[in-house]
């Protein structure tokens, strides 16, 4: 009796893990990832060396995002857990107490009191938390601890001349402001010497009230601002009626969070630099 | 410091207001009656099922969302019919009947973005469309419902003694129940489902406290709703809070001031 029990707990056991089967004859670490910022970077160190899987599918809004339970399943099968922190992923603590596997926090250099979880769109920071996989994974997986480096101080050669580039290019420019529909750019701005006028807070989805809507269409017609940018993954609704008010055009800006087309960080950051430097 | 309503988005807020308090609470008086208060919420939930479901197969999901709007409010009518001492029944199944296909289908569609950018509505980011679409709405549904006041009202009270007067009592639902679904699916995008949820039963409520006669009842309904939806406007064009849920609970609180103040008569 106790056999067929056991039989049947484990066929379950596979339904719920939709029979992906045990990851035999594993030939790295076996890694996820909690959305698309964290799994591209990760990606970026580790190449073809180990597994990387990315959990919050392309297309879906991170912070409204929660694990499935085959997903909290193949979470017992990482070696290592990649996740943003600050609040990006409400559903980490219940992961981290249901799993075994380990979970490391990209942003633990940001300090507590800080309220915006977009870290990883200062390229500065990025280099950061890529420092923290890097060393992670050097020392789970040794033997390719100099491959892990060597992508490392490329990447990081990469975002910080990227930097290099357009910090000069915007400290020429007179206007330092930029309105965006979804308060994540805080650290961007940080970098680069400019300040975010947000129509909405960090969460995506919640409508201004037209107080807030008044003081964003004066404030760009007092400005002569352009432009309005808007994220593709967020309506765009409010976005376009306040550029239509303001008269004003509207620009993407990528916050990185999901991507369909599988750019990398770089080349995202780039277009995001190239169109802020457009709007002011 | 008037200017804001000089401003065209606010303009069209207000208009858009206007419209749906006219309305709304017009549909609310009967579906109250019909102890089927909740339905606002459980047809925008289904709603959001149809966009779901129009995104997954490539329809246009308004369309979709407004087709299974009148689907759902086709079965919370038929179970209604069926179960007619517990019609709250209704609309508890088609709610989570609309969640489930909507949470379901949700994993497929691929950019979750666009299914986002659908269900959003707010009453401060109406597009020319809308506005018009709101309109032409409004007009369409305060004529049938005037055209069948008499009918409604019956039907609404006893729909056994309706019958027998000669009401035609089943077409009669048929239409308010597609007219409710419509207004629905329409307005929860344009508005927001909290907003529109609300006030097909708040204002109801307020005006049953104070009106002596069914029609006094859709009159005042009418005239609470405007209340809440201008004034929460107003409170919102000078401080930063959510408008809709300013609208929400500034209908809260006249409720229950209206209940303390009858209650001490």
């Amino acid at each position: 009796m106790n056999r067929r029990i056991y039989a049947l707990c484990l066929a379950l056991v596979c339904l719920l893990s939709g029979c992906k089967g045990v990851k035999e004859d594993k030939k790295g670490l076996v890694i996820y990832t909690s959305f698309y910022a964290p799994y591209d970077l990760t990606k970026t160190i580790c190449g073809d060396k180990a597994e990387v899987y990315n959990m919050v599918p392309a297309g879906t809004e991170p912070h409204d995002w929660e694990p499935t339970s085959k997903d909290m399943l193949s979470l017992n099968s990482a070696d290592v857990v990649f996740y943003n922190g600050l609040g990006m992923e409400g559903w980490i603590d219940k992961a981290k107490e249901n799993t075994k596997a380990d979970f490391v926090c990209l942003s633990s250099f940001i300090g507590k009191e800080k309220e915006d979880p977009h870290i990883w769109l200062s390229p500065v920071n990025a280099v950061k938390m890529s420092e923290i996989i890097t060393d992670t994974l050097s020392e789970k997986d040794s033997e390719n601890a100099s491959y892990y480096k060597e992508n490392f101080e490329k990447f990081k050669t990469e975002a910080l001349a990227l930097t290099e580039e357009y910090k000069p290019l915007i400290a020429q420019k007179e206007k330092k402001q930029i309105v965006v529909s979804h308060a994540a750019y805080s650290y961007l701005c940080d970098d680069f010497g400019l300040e975010q006028l947000a129509v909405e807070g960090m969460s995506a989805e919640s409508e201004p009230s037209p107080s807030k809507m008044k003081d964003i269409i004066n404030f760009v017609k007092e400005n002569d601002v352009k432009y309005i940018y808007y994220e593709e993954s967020v309506s765009p609704k409010v976005a376009e009626v306040l550029s239509e008010e303001a008269g004003t055009e509207l620009l993407p800006l990528n916050s990185f969070e999901n991507s369909e087309e599988g750019k990398s960080y770089t080349t995202v950051m780039k277009e995001n630099l190239e169109n802020v430097l457009k709007g002011l | 410091m008037l200017e804001i309503f000089t401003m065209p988005f606010m303009q069209r807020a207000i208009v858009v207001a206007i419209c749906i308090s006219v309305i709304t609470p017009l549909i609310g008086n009967t579906i109250v009656l019909k102890r089927l208060s909740a339905i606002g919420d459980a047809l925008s939930h289904s709603g959001l099922a149809g966009v779901a479901i129009g995104l997954c197969f490539g329809f246009n999901p308004i369309m979709t969302a407004v087709v299974f709007s009148i689907i759902s409010a086709l079965i919370i009518e038929y179970i209604r019919s069926r179960f007619s001492n517990y019609s709250e029944m209704a609309t508890a199944v088609v709610l989570s009947f609309g969640v489930g296909i909507a949470a379901v289908f949700s994993g497929f569609i691929k950019n979750a973005a666009s299914f986002g950018s659908f269900l959003f509505g707010s009453i401060v980011a109406i597009s020319q469309t809308e506005l018009i679409t709101v309109v032409i709405l409004a007009i369409f549904v305060l004529a049938i419902l005037l055209f069948l006041y008499r009918e409604l009202l019956y039907t609404a009270f006893d729909e056994e003694s309706a019958q027998l007067s000669g009401v035609p009592v089943r077409s009669v639902n048929l239409i308010f129940t597609i007219l409710t679904a419509i207004v629905v699916s329409i307005a929860a995008r344009t508005v927001g489902a909290l907003v529109i949820s609300s006030l097909m039963v708040i204002p109801v409520a307020c005006a049953m406290l104070v009106s002596k006669s069914y029609k006094q009842n859709m009159i005042f309904s009418v005239v609470f709703a405007l209340l809440f939806t201008i004034s929460g406007l107003g409170v919102t064009a000078f401080y930063d809070l959510k408008p809709g849920g300013t609208i929400v609970l500034i209908g809260i609180a006249v409720l229950i001031l209206l209940i303390f103040v009858r209650k001490k008569e």
